[in-house]
């Protein structure tokens, strides 16, 4: 491996690592730091409409102690996404 | 570079992580990264994982730079003991998990047992995909 190739992979895995850093492995959605640094930003914005969203999962154990935690986890994804394509 | 990783004998090849100067440079740049929380740690960490070369990512990590490359994202990752790992992804809009466990062998070490994990997760997402996508053609 050259060093270009070598540059382009680092580049590429500091992305990712951005990424992994700002979001949630499970649901993809952004993360507490994520939403400390979007709350700094929209401090010092002016007129930017701001929401936050607190939800919660009714009954969510029901569904780790019943199927495990492999479906537990494809629940909260599949939450997570709903949240995005309805909200985003 | 990348050598042939040997097993014990009795255990069937599985393909081992990524090693040489890429697996370290990605190696260092997660460590430089986690030590320093921005993109210097990350280059840094990276320019001190390819000098030091031939180093394999972690099973998670390894897993996750795999499934990437075949624009899929590992929801979970699960280790069921040391001998057995499991992954929790998505694909074509529904849940899949993919489970691995070596063979029984007191001859092998944690690197090879790692190695051996991904390999054969490796080749079940393989097998899985093509046998997936056969189902969906019409």
């Amino acid at each position: 491996m050259n060093l270009k190739e070598a540059l382009d992979a680092l580049k590429i895995a500091f992305a990712n690592f951005e990424k992994a850093a700002r979001s949630d492995d499970k649901t993809s959605l952004q993360n507490a730091l994520a939403l400390s640094e979007a709350k700094d930003a929209f401090a010092t914005a002016d007129d930017t409409p701001t929401i936050v969203v607190f939800a919660d999962i009714n009954r969510f154990k029901a569904i780790n102690t019943e199927y495990g935690y492999a479906a537990g986890d494809a629940a909260i994804s599949q939450i997570g996404l709903l949240i995005y394509e309805n909200i985003t | 570079m990348s050598e042939r990783l040997q097993y014990p004998i009795g255990i069937e090849y599985r393909e081992p992580r990524p090693r040489g100067a890429l697996g370290g440079a990605l190696l260092g740049a997660l460590f430089g990264y986690g030590l320093a929380q921005n993109s210097g740690g990350a280059i840094a960490g990276g320019a001190i994982g390819g000098a030091l070369g031939n180093q394999s990512l972690p099973l998670n990590e390894a897993l996750r730079q795999k499934f990437a490359e075949k624009n899929l994202g590992i929801i979970s990752f699960y280790r069921l003991g040391t001998h057995a790992a499991k992954i929790l992804f998505r694909h074509n809009k529904a849940y899949w998990t993919l489970e691995s466990r070596t063979p029984e062998s007191p001859e092998m070490n944690l690197e090879q047992i790692e190695d051996w994990l991904y390999g054969d997760l490796v080749q079940k997402l393989d097998d899985f995909l093509s046998q997936n996508d056969l189902r969906l053609q019409p």
